[in-house]
C-alpha cells in the first residue's frame, strides 16, 4: 500500500484532537492536593500540584463562628413570573436561575464544598425553622417568598441569621422584594430595615475602580469581579469586612455581623467571574468574625510546597483555606485543624 | 543563494534554497515577534478560563466559559496537558486594576483581565503550526492542479503572509484557521477519493466553526460527478456520510452523554435566537439567519451546477463555486476572523484562474487587519502588565486618546473599526463583482450575447 503523507497528516491531526477529547473527559491527569497539620503550636501546610501553579493559603481563626459546612441555595421557582416587575422597578438584569445555581454549585465543588442543598419555598422555610447550626444560605433571586420575608428584619430568614446563620446574597438588592399571594411587593428602604441605614447601592455606579486590600484577602482569594451595583457600603458598621473592589464607598464583597450571624452581599449582576468570587468566599469559610492569622502565597511546579506558621496562644478554631491556580482557580480546600 | 521560484523541491537542500523557505521563515518570524506582546485580552481570558475548567475536572461545558462546538476545546485540552507536563507558566493571567477603566467603554469587548506574555506565546504556538500546514495544503492543491511551482509558491505566500491571517492568529489568537485546516484536508481527501476520512474531516471542520457546513452540497456533488458512470456514486456519498456521522458522534459523545448538547451548539443557535439576556430564547427573524438560510440555498444551487459538469471541468468548477459560496456566507458582515475561510479559495483562484481577484484579497486582508488593529493600545495590555517595555499608564492614556472624538464626532478607534469593516466588506463584494465582470462584461461576447446564449441553451433543451 502506498504511503500517503497527506492522509497521515490528516490522521495525526485528528488523533491529536481526539487525544484532547480523552484528556478533557477521560481520567483526570491533573492532580491537586492540600493538607495542614497542627503540632506544638506550629501549623504546617503542604500544597501539591501536578502542573505549574500559583497558590495561596489563608490561615484564620474563626473563633466562635465556625465556617459553614452546609450550603442551601434558594431556587426561586417563580423567578420568571414576576421578573418583569422587578426589571421595570430597578432595571434588574435577568438570569437563568437554574443554570446560575448550577454554576455556583460546580464552582463550589471545585473548591471542595460539596454539601449543597438546592431548596424551593417549602424546604427553605423548613431549613430556617430548623435552626442555624453551621448552615449557610445563598440567595440569587431578587425576591423571597412571603413565608420567610415580608419586609421586616424580624421575619424568619433574618431571625435565622440572628441565631448564627450565614446569609449570602447576590445579583439583586438584598431585601428589596418579596413575593406574596398577589405578586411582587417592593420593600422601600430595605437598607434601613436591615442595617439601620441607607447603604444598598440600588442605582449608583456599577464599575469599581479601587482595590480593597482587606489585609491581603482580595489578593489571596484572587477576587476579580469589580462590580458594586447592589453592593453594600458597610463603612462605619462595627465588625464588618469589605473585600474585593470599591466605588463610592460600596464594595464588591461586604460581610456584616447580624445578631450572632452574618450577612454577606456580593455586588454586581451575575457573571462567571462573580460566580468564582462567590465560590471562593463561601468555600474559604471567611466571615466578618474571622481573624486572619497568616497568608502564604507561592508557586508550586509539579511538586509539593511546604510552609509553616507559628500559631498564637488561644487560637480557638483554626482553619486553612488553600486555593491553587490564582485567578484561574483549579482547586480549593478548607482544612479545619 | 536562492533557487528560482519555479525550481522543484526534491530535497531538504533544495527546500532551504527555494523562495518558499524564505517566505515561511518570514511568516514565522513576524508571527513570533507579535505573538507574546499583542493579544485580545477579552478572548485570551476565555482560553485561560477553558483550560482552568478542564484542569478542574469540569469538562468543556460544566463551568461557563466555552461557547463553541467542541473541537477547539479539545485542542486546548491537548495543549493543557503539555502545559501540565512541561511548562512553567504559573500565572496565566491577572486582573489589572490600572486597566479597570477599560471596562467603562461598554461598546467594546474590553477586559482588564490580562493574560501573561508566556501564556500568550504558549497558547498561540499551535496557530503558527496550523497556519504553516494550511499554507502547505494550499501549495499542494495548486501544485496538484497546475504542476507549477511558481504558482504554488505564490499561493502559499498569499496565505502565509496574508496580513489578515497573521492578525487573526498572532494578534487576535482566534482559532478559525483550524476550521480552514480541516475543510482543506477534507477537500483534499475527497479529491483523493479517501471518502471516509473526508467525511470525518468534514465533521471536524464543522465542529470547529460551523461555516464549513455549507460545503456539504458541493462536496456531495463533487463525489457524485467523480463517480458518475462507475456505479459507485451513491455508495461513495454513503461512505463519506458515514465518516461524517461517526466523527460527529465521537466528537459530541461527551456532550450527548452529559446532556450538554445545547451548550455545545450555542455558537450556532445563538445566531438564530434573540431576546433579553438568557431568559429570552425565542426564535426571531434577523439578517444573519436570513443570509445563512440564503447561503444554504446558494450552496445547493451551486452544487446542482457542479453536478451538471463533466469530470474534466469538475475540479476547476468546484474551487470556483467554493469561492462564490464562501464569499456569500459573509454577505452578512463578518468578524474578521471568519474571513480566513475565504483566503485559501481566493489564493487558489488568483493563481490558477484570474489574478484580478488579488484586489479582493488585498481589500479583505487590509480591511480585516485594520479592524483587528482598531483595538489599538488595548492589544498591548500584556506588554504593559507583564514587562517593563511599556507602562500601563501610557497604554491607558493612549487608549483614552483613541476613544476621544477626533473627526465629526468619531473617535480614532471608531474610525478604524468602520473603515476596516467597510474595506473588508468591499473585498467580499468585489468577489461577486469580478465574477460578474468576467462573465458578463469582459467575456468573449459581452453582456447581451451571453444572455441570449443562455436562452438558446434553454430552448435547445426544451
Amino acid at each position: 500500500m502506498k504511503f500517503d503523507r497527506l492522509v497521515m497528516l490528516a490522521v495525526v491531526i485528528c488523533a491529536i484532537v481526539l487525544a484532547g477529547e480523552l484528556m478533557a473527559y477521560g481520567p483526570n491527569v491533573q492532580n491537586y492536593d492540600a493538607d495542614a497539620e497542627m503540632e506544638d503550636g506550629m501549623l504546617s501546610i503542604s500544597v501539591s500540584s501536578s502542573g505549574p501553579d500559583a497558590y495561596s493559603a489563608i490561615v484564620m481563626d474563626n473563633g466562635e463562628y465556625p465556617s459553614p459546612t452546609q450550603l442551601y441555595i434558594y431556587l426561586d421557582e417563580r423567578y420568571g413570573e414576576t421578573f418583569a416587575e422587578a426589571r421595570d422597578a430597578i432595571g434588574l438584569k435577568g438570569l437563568d436561575i437554574e443554570y446560575s445555581i448550577e454554576q455556583v454549585r460546580r464552582s463550589l465543588n471545585v473548591r471542595g464544598f460539596d454539601d449543597i442543598v438546592i431548596c424551593g419555598d417549602d424546604r427553605l422555610l423548613e431549613m430556617l425553622e430548623g435552626g442555624a447550626g453551621s448552615k449557610a444560605l445563598l440567595v440569587m433571586s431578587y425576591a423571597l417568598p412571603e413565608s420567610v420575608y415580608s419586609g421586616s428584619a424580624d421575619d424568619p430568614i433574618f431571625e435565622w441569621v440572628r441565631q448564627g446563620g450565614a446569609l449570602y446574597w447576590m445579583a439583586s438588592p438584598i431585601g428589596m422584594f418579596y413575593r406574596g399571594e398577589s405578586g411582587l411587593v417592593e420593600v422601600k428602604n430595605s437598607g434601613e430595615i436591615l442595617f439601620g441605614k441607607d447603604c444598598i447601592n440600588t442605582a449608583g455606579a456599577d464599575l469599581a475602580l479601587s482595590v480593597l486590600d482587606a489585609g491581603g484577602l482580595t489578593n489571596a482569594l484572587s477576587l476579580k469581579w469589580n462590580r458594586v451595583l447592589y453592593g453594600l457600603d458597610a463603612s462605619g458598621t462595627e465588625g464588618s469586612l469589605s473585600m474585593g473592589f470599591s466605588q463610592d464607598g460600596y464594595a464588591s464583597v461586604s460581610m456584616v455581623p447580624f445578631g450572632s450571624g452574618m450577612i454577606c452581599v456580593f455586588g454586581g449582576n451575575y457573571e462567571r467571574n462573580q460566580c468564582d468570587d462567590v465560590a471562593q468566599v463561601i468555600a474559604s469559610g471567611i466571615s466578618c468574625y474571622s481573624q486572619i492569622l497568616n497568608i502564604g502565597t507561592g508557586t508550586v511546579v509539579r511538586d509539593t510546597a511546604e510552609m509553616s506558621f507559628e500559631m498564637p496562644d488561644g487560637a480557638a478554631d483554626i482553619s486553612v483555606y488553600v486555593s491553587i491556580g490564582g485567578y484561574y482557580t483549579v482547586f480549593g480546600r478548607i482544612i479545619r485543624c | 543563494m536562492l533557487n528560482s521560484i519555479s525550481s522543484p523541491i526534491t530535497s531538504f537542500n533544495s527546500l532551504i534554497r527555494h523562495p518558499i523557505f524564505l517566505i515561511a521563515a518570514a511568516g514565522i518570524a513576524v508571527r513570533f515577534l507579535i505573538i507574546p506582546f499583542m493579544g485580545v485580552g477579552y478572548d485570551s481570558d476565555f482560553w485561560a478560563t477553558i483550560i482552568r475548567n478542564l484542569d478542574s475536572g469540569q469538562g468543556l461545558y460544566g463551568l461557563e466559559g466555552y461557547y463553541y462546538t467542541p473541537v477547539w476545546g479539545y485542542v486546548l485540552s491537548f495543549e493543557s496537558a503539555f502545559h501540565e507536563l512541561f511548562s512553567h507558566i504559573d500565572v496565566m493571567g491577572l486582573r489589572v486594576p490600572e486597566a479597570f477603566p477599560l471596562e467603562s467603554f461598554t461598546d467594546w469587548f474590553f477586559s482588564s483581565t490580562v493574560t501573561s506574555v508566556a501564556f500568550n506565546a504558549w497558547v498561540k504556538v499551535p496557530f503558527v503550526i496550523c497556519d504553516l500546514i494550511v499554507g502547505y495544503l494550499i501549495y499542494w492543491l495548486i501544485k496538484d492542479k497546475t504542476n507549477d511551482m511558481r504558482k504554488a509558491t505564490i499561493g502559499f505566500a498569499l496565505w502565509f503572509l496574508c496580513p489578515l491571517v497573521i492578525g487573526v492568529t498572532a494578534i487576535s489568537g482566534m482559532f478559525d484557521t483550524f476550521s480552514v485546516l480541516f475543510i482543506l484536508l477534507c477537500i483534499i481527501m475527497i479529491r483523493k477519493d479517501k471518502l471516509f476520512l473526508g467525511g470525518v474531516l468534514f465533521s471536524f471542520a464543522v465542529l470547529t466553526k460551523f461555516f464549513p457546513f455549507y460545503f456539504v452540497f458541493i462536496l456531495i456533488a463533487y463525489i457524485l460527478v467523480m463517480h458518475r458512470g462507475d456505479g459507485r456514486a451513491l455508495r461513495s456519498v454513503g461512505t463519506a456520510a458515514a465518516g461524517a456521522v461517526i466523527a460527529f458522534v465521537v466528537l459530541m459523545a461527551p456532550q450527548i452523554a452529559e446532556g450538554q448538547l445545547a451548550e455545545s451548539l450555542l455558537f450556532i443557535t445563538a445566531r438564530a435566537t434573540a431576546g433579553d439576556g438568557i431568559i429570552g430564547t425565542e426564535f426571531v427573524f434577523n439578517w444573519a439567519v436570513a443570509v445563512y438560510i440564503a447561503a444554504a440555498a446558494v450552496s445547493a444551487f451551486l452544487a446542482y451546477r457542479l453536478w451538471k459538469k463533466g469530470r474534466d471541468e469538475l475540479d476547476d468548477s468546484f474551487f470556483k463555486y467554493a469561492l462564490v459560496m464562501t464569499a456569500f456566507l459573509f454577505v452578512y458582515p463578518p468578524a474578521p476572523q471568519y474571513l480566513v475561510l475565504l483566503i485559501p479559495f481566493l489564493a487558489i483562484f488568483i493563481v490558477t484562474k484570474d489574478h484580478m481577484f488579488k484586489w479582493s484579497w488585498l481589500l479583505v486582508s487590509a480591511g480585516g487587519l485594520c479592524f483587528i488593529l482598531a483595538g489599538n493600545y488595548v492589544l498591548l495590555m500584556s506588554l504593559g502588565a507583564f514587562t517593563d517595555l511599556m507602562s500601563l499608564d501610557h497604554i491607558m492614556e493612549m487608549v483614552k486618546s483613541f476613544q476621544t472624538p477626533a473627526l465629526m464626532g468619531f473617535s480614532p478607534m471608531s474610525i478604524m473599526y468602520y473603515v476596516g469593516g467597510a474595506v473588508q466588506y468591499l473585498g467580499i463584494l468585489s468577489v461577486f463583482w469580478y465574477f460578474i465582470k468576467s462573465r458578463y462584461i469582459d467575456g468573449p461576447d459581452g453582456l447581451g450575447v451571453r444572455i441570449s446564449r443562455s436562452f438558446s441553451y434553454k430552448r435547445s433543451k426544451v
